[in-house]
């Protein structure tokens, strides 16, 4: 199959991008939402976003086919991890998650499509309408397609053209799903452009930046800032910095039948697109039982992960991340040898997969590609105690505790900080409805128009 | 003899007449030193295991510890190699705490602890001695005809560094000229502990010299020579036949340029030809230094032309690994630098980097660190852990 040159990242002339090509594809796009996009109701967007989404479930459907027999290799990413991945991620893609989604950030499913009656409103006498940016550019770091997807398709729903930047080499699974959306929706698709540059090239993006309403970006704290400082005054920013997630067990959820599932949910977290996202842990805290005292959880997790390789290989890994696992354990190899309390698991002959335990519950930062470690603790306040330097950057707590315990604990984390708790096992499968770093996703794009009858 | 710390000594003494007389045998490192005999280099490097098993604990349980269940250690292959974070929470040492006179920090990342590399007089004077044998081998400390007439190290002075094994190296290196060579140190210590250049003055004085010159200094002080003189639109043109001693990486202490396209720079900016470039690669954990240079004594017209590979002196080896398996990697392959150094009596004498590395038939070409890979999802990554 060969894929249409509908988008600048698909073609593959050695001539490159200038900032005259990327301000015509924003002149283009503005026209074609005009045209196309600005007058399209929700209930119809809808519908045309969850038949993409259902078209990749379908086996055959030649896009899903040439994008998980590509993918691999164009990603880096192994083939199992990318397909669970992309599809677990569309199976959200529903018409009642988007409705949902609507109903949740503006409170009103036509709200972008006329002025809408506010039911908090105690006179009735005023309405209001939600109305998105003309054009967003969005900046997209690394390669995991999720938040990339999630952007365009509120994108989608905001009426707004949008222009994808991805970093080089990138740009692959957000092309494969624009030409999904221009394959069930060629005018939809013509609303979208998707372009690869290495990031901090000034010329191109200030062609961008002049054209945007509002940008959106994912990645470090210095691309995040640096990003800001570029931007021309008046052009709304959203930012997305990179985050940490981590595990918590309590005791109330270590007991019987419900440690197997357990055990298998933290693998499912771990394997989640080989834990590279900000939503995979990289710590387990387990507290301290009698049933399965942490060591044990650690030493049980290692054989679930073996298991799991097996089924599900995590692949390759270029040499440099290959060599910052090898050159950790070689670490915990020496502290386990001379510190009492640190004890390793690994698999022989590769750096497939790593479980360090540690009584210590000092946080550390996981060098990923499944590297998990388990920490001990007594409660919950000395795992917080433990977090403490990365306090701020938390995103997600996977939580696995009793319903009697559960609200306790997640007050406790909300407090701290955290600003989504969610079941062990769907730490990488947020709802469409997420709330991303505590702000709703949807409704950070939109400006209200308020109308005082 | 059972005192192991006698021992140690002993076996200094002996590597030190085994360098010197080949020296006096071969007058350069040839095919023919012993230490390249790979019998010679594994009798020396076993004893030394031992020796060091016996004088470190902490060594002697890491031995034993990967030794489990395989028949006794008999390659210099199979030492358990002490990875270069391991020397930020142990003190890898063999000398007595009373011993201990000096000690040298890793660089390191922004806010990163450092590692520890600990010095007696003994160890000192085997490592200068060692450090300037191999350093002479290569140009232009190597050629009959020694056109720099100064050398500028751009590091701060080593009084002012003490913990620096780099400076300390520059240091030997600059007490060792030619009487005739006059010498300075340039950079200085910030308020914040790291290492600046005073560029006016610098580069005033070095657009007035009239003779060649050899300035040293590391990666990101280069970068920050040229981001100055970038800022100001000015152009050097150093006295031909100058040199440019480069080592050392960034460490997060400046932007990155990938190596080739530094010394592309650096030649243009500096006006000294590419070929008169010279890097070094070493670090504080270990005692050996290598050398990218051709080693074509007596020809400073062909130095540096060929492809750049590093190659350490007879009395260390580099061993190229798969981080997958600990074997070595095939030519042409990457894997992590692991250096066996006989030099490092005192500390440990296997020691696995976080360098990464293609190994080639004629020496290893650095291609970054581990660390560097960088994250490719939205994770919060950092090299920064212990």
């Amino acid at each position: 199959m060969d894929l249409p040159n509908y988008f600048l990242a698909d073609l593959k002339t050695e001539e490159p991008l200038n900032p005259e090509m990327l301000t015509d594809a924003c002149l283009t796009l503005k026209r074609n939402r005009r045209k196309y996009l600005e007058e399209r109701t929700t209930a119809s967007l809808i519908r045309t976003i969850a038949n993409v989404a259902e078209h990749w479930s379908y086996e055959n459907y030649p896009i899903r086919q040439y994008a998980f027999e590509h993918g691999p290799q164009a990603t880096g990413l192994p083939s199992a991890t990318l397909i669970k991945g992309v599809l677990d991620f569309m199976k959200g893609v529903t018409e009642e998650n988007l409705q949902a989604l609507v109903e949740q950030d503006l409170g009103h499913l036509r709200r972008l499509d006329e002025p809408c009656a506010n039911e908090s409103d105690p006179t009735g006498q005023r309405m209001s309408m939600a109305v998105g940016p003309e054009l967003i550019l969005h900046i997209s770091g690394g390669v995991l397609p999720n938040g990339v997807f999630t952007n365009i398709i509120l994108g989608l729903l905001t009426k707004s053209a949008q222009l994808i930047k991805c970093t080089s080499g990138a740009s692959f699974l957000p092309r494969m799903f624009a030409h999904s959306i221009y394959d069930t929706d060629p005018k939809l698709g013509a609303c979208l452009e998707i372009a690869e540059w290495a990031g901090g090239n000034d010329d191109l993006e200030q062609a961008v930046f002049e054209e945007t309403d509002l940008v959106t970006a994912m990645g470090s704290d210095k691309t995040i800032a640096d990003i800001q400082n570029r931007l021309p005054q008046g052009t709304r920013y959203l930012s997305y910095g990179h985050k940490v997630s981590v595990g918590y067990i309590a005791k109330s959820a270590l007991q019987g039948f419900g440690i197997r599932p357990l055990l298998n949910k933290a693998v499912d977290d771990i394997v989640a697109w080989n834990q590279l996202g900000c939503l995979s842990p990289h710590v387990i805290y387990v507290e301290d039982n009698p049933e399965l005292p942490p060591i044990q959880f650690a030493e049980k997790l290692a054989d679930y992960l073996k298991d799991r390789e097996a089924e599900e290989p995590r692949g390759p890994l270029d040499p440099r991340q290959a060599a910052q696992i090898a050159s950790r354990r070689s670490f915990y190899d020496i502290r386990s040898a001379h510190l009492p309390g640190t004890v390793t698991w690994k698999s022989e002959g590769s750096t497939d997969w790593t479980v360090v335990f540690e009584e210590d519950p000092l946080f550390q930062l996981s060098c990923l590609n499944r590297f998990i470690y388990v920490k001990r603790v007594e409660t919950l306040r000395e795992a917080i105690g433990g977090l403490e330097k990365v306090h701020g950057k938390v995103s997600t707590i996977g939580l696995a505790a009793s319903p009697t315990e559960g609200p306790e604990l997640v007050k406790t984390f909300a407090r701290w900080g955290v600003t989504r708790v969610c079941a062990m096992g769907a730490m990488q499968k947020p709802p469409l409805l997420w709330r991303h770093d505590g702000r709703p996703a949807l409704g950070d794009l939109v400006t209200w128009v308020d109308w005082e009858i | 003899m059972n005192d192991p710390i006698e021992q140690l000594r002993g076996f200094q003494r002996r590597l030190l007449e085994k360098v010197r007389s080949e020296h006096d045998r071969l007058g350069a490192v040839t095919d023919d030193h012993c230490l390249l005999s790979d019998d010679v280099f594994n009798d020396l490097s076993l004893e030394l295991t031992s020796l060091q098993s016996k004088a470190n604990p902490h060594f002697a349980a890491q031995v034993e510890q990967s030794n489990q269940g395989r028949s006794l250690l008999y390659h210099w292959k199979n030492i358990t190699a002490i990875s270069t974070h391991a020397f930020k929470a142990l003190d890898w040492t063999c000398l007595p705490a009373s011993d201990r006179t000096r000690v040298f920090h890793s660089s390191g990342t922004t806010g990163s602890e450092t590692s520890k590399h600990w010095h007696s007089d003994t160890s000192l004077e085997l490592y200068e001695e060692l450090l300037l044998r191999w350093f002479h081998e290569h140009p232009p400390w190597n050629l009959k005809q020694f056109l720099v007439k100064e050398c500028v190290f751009l590091t701060p002075e080593p009084s002012r560094v003490p913990h620096s094994s780099l400076v300390h190296m520059f240091s030997t290196i600059a007490k060792d000229l030619p009487q005739e060579v006059v010498h300075r140190f340039a950079g200085q210590l910030g308020r914040d502990g790291n290492w600046d250049l005073p560029m006016e003055q610098t580069i005033q004085e070095l657009d007035g010299l009239k003779h060649p010159v050899c300035l040293f200094g590391t990666a990101f002080l280069y970068v920050h020579l040229l981001d100055y003189l970038e800022s100001k639109g000015q152009q050097l043109s150093l006295p031909e036949g100058s040199m440019v001693f480069e080592t050392g990486g960034y460490k997060g202490k400046s932007r990155e340029i990938p190596k080739e396209h530094l010394y592309k720079q650096l030649a243009v900016k500096l006006g000294v030809e590419k070929r008169h470039f010279i890097c070094e690669y070493g670090m504080s954990e270990l005692s050996s230094q290598a050398y990218d240079a051709q080693i074509d004594p007596g020809n400073l017209s062909t130095f540096g032309a060929t492809p750049r590979r590093f190659q350490f002196p007879p009395w260390a080896r580099c061993r190229v690994i798969s981080p997958e398996t600990g074997l070595e990697v095939g030519y042409g392959e990457t894997g992590m630098i692991h250096v066996i150094d006989l030099a490092n009596i005192w500390s440990c004498l296997s020691v696995l980097t976080e360098d990464v590395a293609i190994r080639h038939k004629e020496g290893f070409e650095v291609i970054g660190r581990s660390a560097d890979a960088g994250p490719r999802g939205c994770s919060l990554m950092s090299d920064d852990f212990v």
